[in-house]
């Protein structure tokens, strides 16, 4: 009961967080539009959306990671560092104070360059791995556009008409970054990584591109608050836009509370969806797709930096992962929006009175499904294990890209078909029932395979054909082989123990 | 979104944006070399290979075995590209671009199974 409370409590404290630093950025947009200049928010938002939400929830993934597999492992995690203070020098405040000593800890060390090393190369390369990944951020919508002091105040930095294909085109330039940190250090074990980093990039990146094009052409656009979309009731008209609109309404008449089904990405493009999260994951170079790094076993290309240069790795790891999440409710989990009652909440008189009250809620729920897909990312991270290099070259192009070039045209021909919609969600249904059935009755499963290929459902299934992984070592062929060898193990399994004595 | 916001001032805050992840991933590197202590030596300063000693410099030439498929990596992200076009004007094109685009696509379809079956996707050969 005790650990029941407490967790709610930790629980409450993030929601109040969020709902605080949401509160605040809005409050300041508007103070910035009112007394400095006409769009002054989009640059508080610059502030406030990436140098405070996703540079600290980033920050706080670093130790949320550690504790969160230290939980997975029956270990305690990180609880030594301890503030001095009087009253806190006992405690460990749930490892909290690790954060700021690791950042002090690289800060203060010795910003080391291997004589071999190519000094310009080496330099930049962490700095290119951090740069594109931070700057992703700017297009990611993080909640509504309400009116605050009579102006109007956008949650997002920028609204390019190009917002996904940014996402694609700057996302792509963080594999320079650990291509030349491999190269330029001058050490084989770095260069192999480097290189296995690049040959993974190759496998992966066909398939996230082709990933989207489903949700593009369900939506016409590649801009993210169109894909958003708005509220009927943020319109003022019968239907809402984008992903705020409902395929099927039930309730919600004259201002009720509305319940239907959304037309969030997920339920048109459940296959989009999986493909995208799998590609975009060996994006972020994390287990199971971390051959580049290879943290403990195969070395990675950043085995010659220390100190700061390898935090701005680490970090941009981290931040890759954020900005997954971000991506990944906006696209395909309505952004900010409820699944439900939305219309409702937009009409309630003191909603409409107070816009940062409405944008408050809005925004608080975004960053909640963002920690939740955090969460997801760190759980997925601690529980498959790495595929091999020509294991994700195995994925990417026998699995993933047809699965995608598939998905591009059953979409489209359902699109046309059906112009609402609804035929397209009704198939994605579908779809999910297939993904849930395979993982289920996997033969994987059954046969109790070993298993390094194939992180979701979708993969599971069309692996049953069978490319002849030399990982396919199944215990019905190591039973074969036992009868065979009956005699030279006589502590076999009993029944060839049996046979072998009746012999 | 905004129809007061003309284009530049929604580009505007993108070249901020990627500014400050520029001054970013510059100061903070340079912010630990101005704190950090310096302390060369010779045999901190040889290439780590798993504490043995170091073999020689790792500019050696050795197998790309991807690079049939890097190739290949090309010709299929440059159809993505060609795809996102099409896929924002895909309502008001109608089952005529739908057509055009399935038959773009089987010719590329076409060389991926070609190229499966000469083997190029075959590392562990």
């Amino acid at each position: 009961m005790k650990r029941v409370l407490t967790i709610l409590f930790i629980f409450a404290i993030i929601v109040g967080a969020l709902a605080g630093v949401v509160f605040a950025s809005y409050m300041v947009g508007g103070l910035a539009e009112q007394y400095l200049f006409t769009g002054a928010s989009r640059l508080t938002n610059i502030i406030f959306l990436m140098l405070v939400f996703v540079m600290v929830i980033a920050t706080m993934l670093t130790l949320a990671e550690r504790k969160w597999s230290a939980l997975m492992q029956n270990r305690i995690g990180p609880n030594r560092a301890r503030i001095a203070l009087p009253g806190l020098s006992d405690k460990s405040l749930a490892g909290l104070p690790h954060v700021a000593t690791d950042a002090l800890k690289m800060l203060f060390k010795e910003d080391f360059i291997p004589a071999t090393a190519n000094k310009l190369l080496y330099n930049l390369g962490p700095m290119l791995a951090f740069a594109p990944v931070f700057a992703l951020f700017a297009v990611v919508p993080a909640g509504p556009s309400v009116t605050i002091f009579g102006q109007r105040v956008d949650m997002v930095v920028a609204t390019p008409d190009f917002g996904l294909l940014f996402i694609f085109a700057i996302s792509s330039l963080a594999v320079y970054g650990t291509s030349l940190a491999g190269w330029s250090s001058n050490n084989k074990f770095a260069l192999l990584g480097g290189v296995r980093a690049s040959s993974q990039m190759i496998a992966y990146e066909v398939a996230l591109g082709l990933s989207l094009v489903g949700l593009m052409l369900s939506f016409s656009s590649v801009q993210l608050p169109t894909l958003v979309g708005n509220l009927a009731a943020e319109l003022g008209l019968q239907t809402g836009t984008g992903q705020a609109r409902y395929l099927w309404q039930f309730t919600g008449e004259g201002g009720a509370f509305d319940v239907g089904v959304p037309a969030w990405g997920f339920l048109l493009q459940p296959l989009g969806f999986v493909l995208f999260f799998a590609a975009a994951f060996a994006e972020t170079k994390r287990a199971p797709f971390d051959s580049p790094e290879g943290e403990s076993e195969i070395i990675g290309y950043f085995v010659e930096y220390s100190g700061m240069k390898f935090g701005m790795f680490m970090i941009s790891e981290f931040v890759e992962v954020v900005i997954l999440s971000g991506v990944i409710s906006v696209l395909f989990f309505g952004g900010y929006h409820l699944p439900f009652g939305g219309n409702w909440l937009a009409n309630l008189e003191v909603m409409k009175e107070n816009g940062w009250l409405y944008g408050t809620v809005l925004g608080t729920f975004f960053w909640l499904k963002v920690l939740f897909f955090c969460w997801l990312q760190l759980t997925i991270r601690w529980t498959f294990p790495r595929f091999r290099y020509d294991q994700i070259q195995t994925l990417g192009w026998k699995i993933l890209l047809p699965a995608g070039l598939i998905n591009v045209f059953v979409s489209g021909a359902l699109v046309l078909w059906d112009p609402s919609l609804r035929l397209l969600a009704l198939f994605g249904l579908l779809e999910i029932g297939v993904i849930v059935a395979m993982t289920l009755y996997s033969p994987e499963q059954k046969g109790g395979e070993t298993h390094g290929h194939g992180t979701h459902g979708a993969g599971h299934g069309h692996d049953d054909h069978g490319h002849g992984l030399p990982a396919h070592a199944t215990p019905a062929h190591a039973a074969t082989t036992h009868v065979g060898h009956a005699d030279t193990h006589p502590a076999g399994v009993p029944t060839t123990a049996a046979a072998a004595s009746s012999h | 979104m905004d129809p007061s916001l003309n284009p530049l001032a929604s580009y505007l805050p993108l070249a901020v944006a990627l500014l400050l992840a520029g001054a970013l991933a510059l100061i903070i590197p340079s912010l630990a070399a101005v704190l950090g202590p310096k302390r060369p030596s010779a045999i901190k300063s040889t290439s780590f290979e798993a504490g043995s000693e170091s073999s020689g410099p790792a500019r050696q030439r050795f197998a790309v075995k991807f690079y049939v498929v890097a190739l290949l990596f090309i010709v299929f992200d440059v159809e993505a590209v060609f795809l996102y076009p099409w896929a924002v004007n895909f309502q008001s094109l109608g089952w005529f671009g739908y057509v055009e685009m399935l038959v773009f696509a089987a010719t590329l379809v076409v060389g991926l199974i070609y190229i499966w079956k000469k083997g190029a996707l075959e590392w562990e050969s």
